[in-house]
C-alpha cells in the first residue's frame, strides 16, 4: 500500500487540486528523502492515472474539493483530507496509523475528516459545484 | 482638541461591520487577526485561525507560488480584484476576489500583510441562472444539436433505463454521463467510472465483480468492485465497444438478471445500479461483424445520446473558450481577459479531431505563457499552429498572415493531392482555376515539376 502526500515548502500543501506534485511513501518507512511524481495536466483523470502509475492506493492532502475528491474516492483511493502539518512527521504519523490526532487536523475541520466539517455560512445555501466543461 | 483620527477600537468596529472577509498576516505567514465576515465565508472560527499558518486557514486556488501576498510583499504593490476560489471544510469551492496590501508600522518597517476577500457565491450564482439556457449540468452550448441533446436529458436521466453515449473521442460522453447522474433520481448516490478499454479483461472482470479472499494468489482480502461500489448510483462504462464477447455475457446477466457473481464467490450479489455505457465505436457496425453481441447491444441501446463533434458545432467555441478562461483564471489566479480576433479566428478554422477536450488542451497550454491579457496568436502550442497552417508560429503577425499562411497550406496540400493538376486543386478548394493561379503567384508557392496533366498523358501513353 504506496500513498501520495501532497506538499508545499516542507508541509502538506493547503489545496490539493492545484499541488503541483506529490511525495510518495512506501508501507514501512524508509530512509533518506522521499521520491517525487509530477501532477502535471491537471484533470482528474490525469491525477487519477499518475497516482495508478505509481501503485498509489493512498492519498493524504489539505483541502481538496468534494468533487475531486468523490472522483478519487469512486476509483479506489483511499483519501485521508484536511490534513496539515510538516511532512516528515504526517509520513511518520500515517505510518504509525496516527493520522486521526487533532494536530494533523486543518483550522476549521471539526474533527469530521473528508467534507462534513462545521459550517457556519450565513446566506442560503450555495451553488451547486461547477468545473469547466469537459 | 480632540483627535479626528480613528482609534484602534473604531477601525476593528469597522473592521468587525463590513460584508468583505479581512485578515492579517505576521512576517512568518501566521495569522494574527480575522474578522467576523472572513469567519462567516471560511467556515473557520477566529479562535481556530490565529496563529495558523494563514494557507492552511484561507485554503486558497492561490495557496502555492502564485500567493498572492507574497507578491505584494515582494514587489511593495497592493493586487486589486484576483480571482480564485477557496475551499471550505465541507469541500465546495467559494469563488472569490481577493485584494492585498502590505501593513507596516508607524517607522514605516513591513511587519506583514492583510488580504480583503469577497464571497462572489451569489454572483456566480446569478450568472449561472443567466446563461443557465445554454447549460446542462457542466456542458455549455448554444448550438441547436447541443440544445437538442439537452433537452433529451432530463426525460433520460427520470427514467431508469440503461443509456447509451455515442461520440468521438473529446465530446463530453462523460460529462453528459455525470449531468444524467445529477439530474437522475439517484443524484444522492454514488457516480462510478471505469474505462473498459483501458483494463485488460482479466484485471476489467475483478474491477467490476470485485473478488473474494483466495480467488487467487495475492487476494488475502475481499475486494468489492465496481458494482459494489455504484450501489444505489450510476455505473459509467465508457469504451464499452471494446470489451470482449465473454465480458460482454457477464455484463449482460448483470443488466438482466440484476445479480452478479465476485470472483471466487459461491454466491450471486444483488446489483442496484444504473448503467450508463460510452463509446466512440459504430457498435451496430461491429454487430453486423460479429464483434459485438447483438442481445447485449440491444440491452445496452435503450436510452440513447448522441453527441455531435465540435466540427459541427464551432458556434460554440466562443463560448467555451471563455467557461474555460474563466475556469483557469479562478484555478491558477490568472487574469486573462479573453482571446484576440486573430486567435478566435484560428481557433474556428481549426477541425478539431480531438473535440472540446482539445480545444480545452489548446487553451490549458495558452495560459502556461500567458497569464493576463488577451490570448493572441502567438500564445498558442506551436503543434497546434502548425496543424492550421501556421509553419512559422513564432512569427505569426496578424490575421492577414495567418489567413495567407492557411491559404499557402491548403494549396500545397491540394495539390499535393492531385499531383500537380491545378485544375483539380481548384475544383476541391472550390475556387476557378485563375484565382488559384493567382493565389500561387501571390503566395510564391512553389509548384511540382510535373503538373498532373502530363502525368495523365504520359500514364496514357504507356
Amino acid at each position: 500500500m504506496n500513498a501520495a502526500f501532497s506538499t508545499w515548502q516542507g508541509r502538506i500543501a493547503p489545496v490539493f487540486d492545484v499541488a503541483p506534485d506529490v511525495a510518495l511513501a512506501g508501507p514501512t518507512a524508509a530512509p533518506g528523502e522521499l521520491p517525487r511524481a509530477s501532477l502535471d495536466c491537471r484533470t482528474p483523470e490525469t491525477i487519477l492515472a499518475s497516482l495508478r502509475e505509481r501503485g498509489i492506493s493512498v492519498l493524504v492532502c489539505g483541502a481538496i474539493s468534494r468533487p475531486l475528491q468523490l472522483f478519487l474516492a469512486s476509483q479506489g483511493i483511499a483519501i485521508h483530507a484536511f490534513v496539515t502539518g510538516e511532512v516528515a512527521e504526517v509520513v511518520r504519523a500515517w505510518h504509525e496509523g496516527r493520522l486521526d490526532e487533532e494536530r494533523f487536523r486543518m483550522p476549521g475541520c471539526g474533527g469530521m475528516r473528508g467534507g462534513r466539517g462545521k459550517r457556519q455560512r450565513r446566506r442560503g445555501g450555495r451553488p451547486p459545484w461547477r468545473g469547466a466543461p469537459l | 482638541m480632540p483627535s479626528h483620527e480613528p482609534s484602534c477600537t473604531q477601525y476593528q468596529a469597522i473592521l468587525e461591520s463590513i460584508s468583505d472577509g479581512v485578515f492579517t498576516v505576521d512576517l512568518d505567514w501566521r495569522i494574527t487577526s480575522f474578522n467576523r465576515a472572513a469567519e462567516e465565508i471560511t467556515g473557520i472560527p477566529r479562535h481556530e485561525a490565529l496563529g495558523k499558518p494563514c494557507s492552511e486557514v484561507f485554503r486558497s486556488t492561490m495557496c502555492n507560488e502564485r500567493c498572492c501576498l507574497r507578491e505584494t510583499r515582494r514587489t511593495g504593490k497592493p493586487l486589486v480584484g484576483r480571482s480564485g476560489y477557496i475551499i471550505d471544510a465541507a469541500g465546495n469551492r467559494i469563488p472569490i476576489s481577493l485584494s492585498t496590501a502590505v501593513l507596516r508600522n508607524a517607522q514605516g518597517t513591513v511587519i506583514g500583510g492583510a488580504e480583503t476577500f469577497r464571497d462572489l457565491s451569489e454572483v456566480e450564482a446569478l450568472r449561472h441562472e443567466l446563461d443557465a439556457s445554454f447549460r446542462a449540468g457542466d456542458l455549455v452550448s448554444r448550438s441547436p444539436l447541443m440544445q437538442r441533446v439537452f433537452a433529451s436529458l432530463e426525460p433520460v436521466a427520470a427514467s431508469s433505463s440503461t443509456v447509451l453515449i455515442l461520440g468521438e473521442t473529446g465530446t463530453g460522453k462523460e460529462l453528459i454521463a455525470r449531468t444524467i447522474h445529477q439530474l437522475s433520481p439517484r443524484a444522492n448516490g454514488p457516480f462510478v467510472a471505469v474505462n473498459c478499454g483501458a483494463l485488460p479483461e482479466s484485471l476489467l472482470e475483478s474491477e467490476l465483480f470485485g473478488y473474494k479472499t483466495g480467488a487467487f494468489t495475492g487476494a488475502e482480502r475481499d475486494k468489492p468492485g465496481r458494482f459494489s461500489l455504484a450501489a444505489g448510483g450510476v455505473l459509467f462504462l465508457d469504451e464499452i465497444g471494446a470489451i470482449s464477447p465473454a465480458m460482454q455475457v457477464r455484463l449482460l446477466r448483470a443488466l438482466q438478471e440484476r445479480t452478479y457473481d465476485p470472483l471466487g464467490s459461491v454466491r450471486p450479489e444483488t446489483s442496484d445500479v444504473r448503467i450508463i455505457a460510452a463509446t466512440n465505436s459504430d457498435l451496430a457496425e461491429l454487430v453486423r461483424q460479429k464483434k459485438f453481441r447483438e442481445d447485449f447491444y440491444y440491452r445496452i441501446n435503450v436510452a440513447r445520446v448522441e453527441l455531435p463533434p465540435l466540427r459541427q458545432r464551432k458556434e460554440d467555441i466562443p463560448l467555451l473558450c471563455m467557461d474555460f478562461i474563466q475556469h483557469f483564471n479562478a484555478l491558477q489566479g490568472a487574469q486573462v481577459e479573453g482571446l484576440s480576433s486573430e486567435t478566435l479566428s484560428l481557433l474556428m478554422l481549426h477541425s478539431w479531431p480531438g473535440n472540446v477536450r482539445e480545444l480545452r488542451n489548446v487553451i490549458e497550454r495558452a495560459f502556461i505563457v500567458r497569464q493576463e491579457g488577451l490570448i493572441e496568436p502567438a500564445h498558442l502550442p506551436p503543434d497546434f499552429l502548425r496543424q492550421v497552417g501556421h509553419e512559422d508560429a513564432p512569427t505569426l503577425q496578424g490575421l492577414d498572415q495567418a489567413v495567407k499562411n492557411l491559404e499557402t497550406q491548403l494549396i500545397r496540400n491540394a495539390l499535393a493531392r492531385h499531383n500537380g493538376n491545378r485544375l483539380a486543386a481548384a475544383r476541391e478548394l472550390g475556387i476557378h482555376k485563375s484565382t488559384l493561379f493567382r493565389k500561387i503567384r501571390q503566395l510564391r508557392i512553389e509548384l511540382p515539376n510535373r503538373d498532373g496533366r502530363s502525368r495523365l498523358r504520359n500514364d496514357g501513353a504507356e
